[in-house]
């Protein structure tokens, strides 16, 4: 199956699940390889990105940012920010050298991505106010390490990479958080 | 004598000389698939395609809901370059920007402001 389709069945699954987690109302993590059996989540659903965000809608209030941004080729670079009650980015980058800079203001914050290639450089994701959901499904060669914060809470975060990834800095402050590492 | 072979020959090979090939002019357009909920945004470019040429994508959508903006670039390998999906109400002002730049220098540009009217 399209690995950029299981990232995005993954995240709703997750986003789904989100608010049921509470722990400690701080916290940093910083791991290389969390035992997280993800991919038992990952299911086949023949939605393409817009499709796949567009499932979650239905649970949020009108109003909602979502931005779907697709790329083919070498040297990928994306920065992109949203700010708003209610935010949602799909992602997909095909190619070598990927990178990409996210940030979303507000609640209800909700990242899909999606790399496919090598080479990949600066990852950059930030999450603020409550309700914060990442997941990144990373399939090649290298990464460098990359970092995920989310701020407020109901935060969740989730990565599946590829064997040559270096860990990830996923840190997170507020109330009710998890993340979920898978390294293939 | 010579002087006048010479003349002659010159002249032949001017006759004879393959004119230079036009250069191709580069143009950037983005496509817009307006859907009543959303615009769907595509960077395209149309001309020679060499090592140096990059391209950057900026959208920003601006509305009640909020602002979402994303700025994306990468090598140009094809005609067709990213594409970008913002959804969209009455009211919403869309503005885009695709730009062509061989090494730092900009070849080709296009521009979308339009204030959305589904």
């Amino acid at each position: 199956m399209n690995t950029s389709l299981r990232l995005l069945s993954l995240g709703l699954a997750l986003a789904i699940s989100a608010p049921a987690l509470a722990q400690s109302s701080e916290a940093y993590v910083s791991q290389a390889v969390a035992q997280a059996d993800v991919a038992a989540t990952v299911n086949g659903s023949g939605l393409n990105p817009f499709e796949a965000l567009q499932a979650t809608l239905p649970e949020v209030p009108e109003g909602t940012n979502v931005l779907v941004l697709e790329q083919m080729g070498i040297g990928n670079q994306i920065d992109a920010q949203q700010a708003g009650l209610n935010n949602r980015v799909a992602l997909t980058q095909n190619g070598d050298r990927n990178a990409f800079v996210l940030s979303q203001i507000g609640n209800n914050n909700l990242i899909l991505a999606s790399i496919n290639g090598s080479d990949n450089g600066l990852i950059t994701v930030n999450q603020s106010n409550d309700d914060n959901v990442y997941a990144l499904y990373l399939d090649g060669d290298f990464a460098p390490p990359h970092t995920v914060t989310q701020t407020g809470g109901q935060n969740l975060a989730t990565q599946v990479v590829g064997p040559g990834s270096t860990p990830i800095d996923i840190q997170q402050f507020g109330n009710g958080i998890e993340v979920l590492v898978e390294r293939y | 004598m010579l002087h006048l072979l010479t003349l002659l020959l010159l002249a032949g090979c001017a006759l004879n000389a393959t004119p230079p090939e036009p250069v191709s002019p580069s143009s950037a357009r983005i496509e817009v698939d307006r859907q009543p909920d959303r615009y769907e945004l595509t960077g395209v470019y149309t001309g020679p395609v060499t090592e140096d040429l990059t391209y950057r994508l900026e959208v920003t959508r601006e509305g009640q809901s909020g602002r979402s903006r994303s700025s994306q670039g990468g090598a140009v390998l094809s005609d067709t370059l990213s594409t970008s999906t913002v959804n969209v109400s009455d009211g919403d002002r869309v503005t885009a920007r695709l730009t062509i730049l061989d090494r730092e220098r900009v070849i080709a540009e296009d521009r979308l402001d339009e204030v959305v009217d589904a």
